[in-house]
């Protein structure tokens, strides 16, 4: 990134935001999570959708408009599972790889849209996303 | 949903959150939904679980979470208010203003029976 400096502001300013105290307080508060987050599934949600999608270790998941890693990390975290994150937002997808760098967990970020998904064949799981089939 | 279905296993499962139109609606009250702002969400004449049938997924469910949505949709809003500042300062007056309409507007859109908020199920056959 050194060599573009427009692209280092933007991903300090996503850092900054989604590591603010009271951005963090907020989402504790509302959904439970400390992902920077501003999503409407909550903690409890996502479990629900750990036991439907049945992760677990050894099983992948794809998340699609992760956002900054909420909840895909955080399943991946939760279960065991292999996560692959995408968003259309490259600095999003830099805030949730960070996060999953930092959680040791086996995820990887990639920046997509729903309907243009860089992957061949039938390669998942189980497949969530969070309102994001707009 | 179906490049979603493509890249699923067969006997996969997907499970997700989507903030949708209520079933039923005339299309004057679908109009009047779609000219107000508030946050995005899917707007169909036809019920969700069509839309995933229509996908090509089999054993759909639809759970509507509606009002944990509500719950949800209130405390985002308590929560920028009780630290307007903060908030401003992340992302700017006119960000937060619409931050907080969009959440008022689509409060008022799920107590008019409009909106929902639906957990999906299904499983590529």
């Amino acid at each position: 990134m050194g060599e573009y400096p427009g692209l280092d502001a933007v991903f300090r300013e996503s850092f900054r935001i989604v590591t603010d105290p009271a951005m963090l307080r907020a989402e504790r508060n509302v959904i439970g999570g400390d992902y920077g987050a501003s999503s409407y599934t909550t903690m409890a949600q996502a479990d629900e959708l750990a036991r439907c999608l049945e992760l677990d270790r050894g099983r992948t998941l794809l998340d699609i408009g992760s956002g900054s890693g909420w909840p895909g990390s955080y399943l991946a975290r939760s279960t065991g599972c292999s996560a692959i994150l995408t968003d259309p937002t490259l600095e999003g997808m830099a805030v949730a790889a960070e996060r999953s760098r930092r959680d040791g967990l086996d995820t990887t970020a990639i920046v997509a849209t729903g309907t243009a998904l860089p992957f061949k064949g039938a390669v998942f799981d189980a497949v969530t996303s969070s309102d994001v089939f707009c | 949903m179906r490049a979603t279905r493509s890249v699923l296993k067969p006997g996969a499962v997907t499970c997700f959150y989507v903030i949708a139109n209520a079933d039923g609606l005339t299309d004057t009250d679908r109009e009047r939904l779609a000219q107000r702002d508030g946050n995005e969400h899917v707007e169909s004449p036809v019920p969700y679980d069509m839309l995933m049938e229509e996908a090509g997924f089999v054993d759909i469910e639809l759970t509507d979470v509606t009002s944990q949505f509500v719950k949800t949709l209130r405390g985002w809003k308590s929560e920028w208010e009780a630290e307007a500042d903060a908030f401003i300062d992340l992302f700017g007056e006119k960000e937060f203003a619409r931050g907080i309409h969009n959440r008022n507007l689509d409060i008022a859109s799920t107590a008019d029976g409009l909106l929902r908020r639906y957990r999906v199920y299904g499983v590529k056959p």
